[in-house]
């Protein structure tokens, strides 16, 4: 072996190595996509991988008033909500990074993350 | 054969091999701490980006903070800002100043510091506006109630009697007492939301952000370096659509549309933004004004006096208080300030540039 460093050096730089490459390699290719995530009262109560959304499925949030929250491959919406001006159902699907939905009453906003860049950085309205 | 080249060819061999053995080490220390490195900076960017969403001001207030410190700042902005609606600005809690000088119109009312700042300072633009800007419209607002359960279109004669409480010429502030007359009532709609994206610029400021994007129900705090991009909400899309975009440096945004808050009523939409003249939902030919400038306060003020005021009318204004615009019209055209000229961009090709 040379002088600069021993076989165990070696094995040791490679374990170091392959350990950092482990972590990094997973957190470069996973670009998990988009994920729709459910604030309720401010506090994240779920969070949906839509590229794991095989088939749609609608779930009901335990609020009030009640809303259900409508997942699919490609995005997520309110489906249904029993307040007067059903502005969160009104508000569509959402299906790109940013894009919010709320139903106020209920204290329930519904977001879409990413882990890409997004253009434009926020909506002014 | 020259028996001395090959002499010569068998020492260079196991020089190039020693050459090629001594830097693969090193090769290979490079390697791990680049990759250890990638490690740790991947660790502490994935703890400086925070984001938060939560629902005060009878909207979505969307955080998104990085700095060491980003969770903390984003757990005070949010307290702050509801802190200042159930305090300072809401119409609708009766503890906070404003429901206080309501409550009590016509006799002088203590209020806190920082209320008696942002009525100084709203008044001003209420003046500077001509009062197309008028933050005496309560009874109006409340008459109307559009955005809330009792929206309804008020007969003739009760738009006439709130009329005749509108006028912010006679708001009376001295020092942190405040006194509107009788039957008048304030409604600081119109500014709040501009209010606690200022807050939240002092929160970042305290807690040392590098970056902050913050919406107050679709009024924007920009703060940190760099540049930042600025969707205009599309007025004939869906809540999320964009027509345009805004490329700035740190400022806060505020948008005033007629597709916010609306009430349809026998096939006529009404929406929320009343003409302190008319007393109905103002009409200039716009369908939305979106502001950038320095200040939250300012960007919400000028939004909604610019909406009221028209295109035209509405640019000395803004000059005063160097102040940025983008107008779209009923028409789907679009004018933007000399300011912006160079920074906005349409990117739905429904829209044109005047």
């Amino acid at each position: 072996m040379n002088k600069l460093l021993k076989k165990a050096d070696i094995f040791l730089i490679l374990i170091i190595s392959l350990a950092c490459s482990a972590f990094l390699i997973p957190r470069l290719f996973s670009d998990s996509g988009l994920q729709a995530v459910v604030y309720k009262n401010g506090a994240e109560i779920s969070r949906v991988n839509l590229s794991e959304v095989k088939e749609s499925y609608e779930t009901k949030l335990d609020s009030t008033p009640a809303a259900t929250l409508r997942f699919e491959k490609d995005g997520v919406c309110f489906s249904h909500a029993e307040c007067k001006d059903k502005l969160c159902v009104l508000t569509g699907k959402l299906t790109h990074k940013g894009d919010v939905a709320a139903c106020l009453p209920a204290g329930v906003v519904i977001v879409v993350e990413g882990s890409g860049k997004s253009l434009p950085d926020v909506i002014t309205y | 054969m020259n028996i001395y080249a090959l002499k010569r060819g068998r020492r260079l061999l196991p020089e190039m091999n020693k050459s090629k053995s001594k830097m693969l080490p090193l090769i290979m220390i490079v390697a791990a701490v680049a990759l250890a490195g990638l490690v740790t900076l991947d660790y502490f960017r994935g703890n400086r980006e925070y984001t938060k969403n939560d629902i005060a001001m009878g909207s979505v207030v969307s955080q998104k903070l990085t700095g060491k410190r980003a969770q903390k700042a984003a757990e005070e902005i949010i307290n702050r800002i509801s802190y200042i609606e159930s305090n300072n600005l809401s119409m609708n809690v009766s503890t906070s100043d404003i429901s206080r000088i309501n409550d009590k119109s016509g006799t002088l009312v203590e209020v806190s510091d920082d209320t008696a700042a942002w009525l100084s300072t709203t008044l001003d633009v209420c003046r500077s506006s001509n009062y197309a800007l008028d933050i005496t419209v309560g009874a109006l607002t409340k008459l109307w109630g559009i955005g809330s359960d009792t929206a309804r279109v008020p007969a003739q004669s009760e738009i006439d009697n709130a009329l005749k409480t509108v006028g912010a010429k006679n708001v009376y502030i001295s020092g942190n007492k405040v006194r509107i007359p009788a039957t008048q009532m304030l409604d600081l709609g119109a500014i709040g939301k501009g209010i606690a994206c200022d807050e939240a610029k002092i929160i970042a400021e305290k807690q040392e952000l590098e970056r902050a994007i913050v919406s107050v129900g679709g009024s924007i705090l920009l703060y940190g370096k760099g540049d930042f991009n600025v969707g205009i909400r599309d007025p004939s899309g869906d809540a999320n659509e964009y027509m345009g975009i805004i490329k700035t440096k740190a400022a806060c945004v505020s948008t005033s549309g007629n597709y916010e808050k609306v009430l349809t009523f026998k096939g006529k939409t009404y929406h929320h933004i009343l003409s302190p003249v008319t007393g109905y939902p103002a009409e200039s030919g716009l369908v939305s004004v979106t502001i950038v400038c320095d200040s939250g306060l300012l960007s919400d003020a000028l939004s909604t006096a610019s909406f009221v005021l028209g295109y035209e009318s509405s640019l000395s204004l803004l000059e005063k208080y160097n102040a940025q615009a983008v107008y779209i019209f009923e028409d789907k055209s679009v004018a933007v300030t000399d300011g912006l000229k160079d920074s906005f961009s349409i990117k739905n090709s429904d829209y044109r540039l005047r």
